[in-house]
């Protein structure tokens, strides 16, 4: 099927069109409206993806996987609302089954996200301060990750939240509370050199 | 890993993860999609679709001409039955012996026996 040129036919209000008509002219294959959900929505999935995969370079090859699945068939999302959940969720699924195949590497020997552990008793700069954290998030089981991730990072909603995740609102309340304690057992140790970094950073 | 250390409350916590790294999308990126986007559609269609066995999912021809004779006999016959034609193709005594026997009244199992025993002896 022939794709629309991007400038032939732009929607009118392109900005202001809700995800279900652009979805809408997306399955009738416009490529200018498939644009504007990819400027909608990639960052967001990218960012998803970026925290599940630690910062790993495929990154953005999923988060494309994921558009490219909605590109050949749109009409996979029925509620143009639910679009960026669908997203997020599609997105996960690769991420899980990639490293359900291929295991995570360590992350000493993936080098992705440096570990900041052990560093206390350094003089510890703020790149340093900001990878010890991003280890300890990178560190959390998938779900885990996830569930803070969405929650956390992308300011969700828990019902949000726990409607991508494909469980009860219960479920993800139970996933974010093991998360934070165990960021915060992670943390613990260089909690007063993290904080006293990142608060001399502020001033 | 000193575990001697003072627990961490809620709200150090987020102040921490405050200054996680908050990724950004990669120079290009959008682009390098939009171009795979462009590529997929200038192709054609992965075929996913595992298409059963012709005969399988549908009747061969042969069999549909095998079904022609068998409405066409059926045809027949009704064209027959109702046109009271049938009869010129029955055998004489068959047909007598039918017609004789429908203006037999039949009262109770005795006639029934007695019947069968009278036509076929």
């Amino acid at each position: 099927m022939a794709i629309t040129p991007y400038r032939e036919r732009p929607v009118a209000g392109l900005h202001q069109a809700t995800d279900a008509d652009l979805l809408v002219h997306a399955g009738r294959r416009e490529a200018h409206a498939f644009a504007a959900l990819v400027d909608r929505h990639f960052p967001v999935v990218h960012r998803v993806v970026w925290r599940m995969m630690n910062g790993h370079a495929d990154a953005e090859d999923v988060a494309q996987e994921a558009f490219l699945r909605l590109w050949r068939d749109p009409s996979q999302v029925r509620e143009g609302p639910a679009l960026r959940g669908w997203l997020i969720r599609v997105a996960s699924n690769i991420v899980m089954d990639r490293f359900r195949v291929r295991p995570m590497l360590d992350l000493d020997e993936t080098g992705e996200l440096a570990d900041g552990r052990g560093t206390a008793e350094d003089a510890m700069d703020r790149s340093r301060a900001v990878a010890t954290i991003d280890a300890a998030v990178a560190g959390l089981p998938e779900r885990q990750k996830l569930a803070m991730t969405l929650v956390h990072f992308e300011q969700m909603t828990n019902i949000a939240a726990a409607a991508i995740m494909d469980v009860s609102v219960d479920a993800l309340e139970s996933l974010l509370a093991r998360a934070r304690r165990s960021l915060k057992e992670r943390l613990a140790p260089d909690k007063s050199t993290l904080l006293a970094t990142l608060a001399a950073e502020r001033t | 890993m000193n575990r001697n250390h003072e627990p961490m409350t809620d709200r150090e916590l987020d102040l921490l993860l405050a200054h996680a790294t908050v990724p950004s999308l990669p120079e290009g990126a959008r682009d390098r999609l939009m171009q795979r986007l462009a590529g997929e559609a200038s192709s054609p269609p992965a075929n996913t679709v595992v298409p059963f066995r012709r005969s399988a999912a549908a009747p061969s021809r042969i069999g549909w001409l095998a079904g022609l004779p068998l409405a066409a006999s059926l045809a027949l016959g009704i064209y027959l039955g109702s046109g009271g034609t049938l009869e010129s193709y029955l055998p004489s005594t068959a047909y007598d012996m039918l017609a004789g026997n429908s203006d037999d009244a039949v009262t109770g199992i005795e006639d029934v026996e007695s019947f069968n025993e009278d036509d076929l002896s």
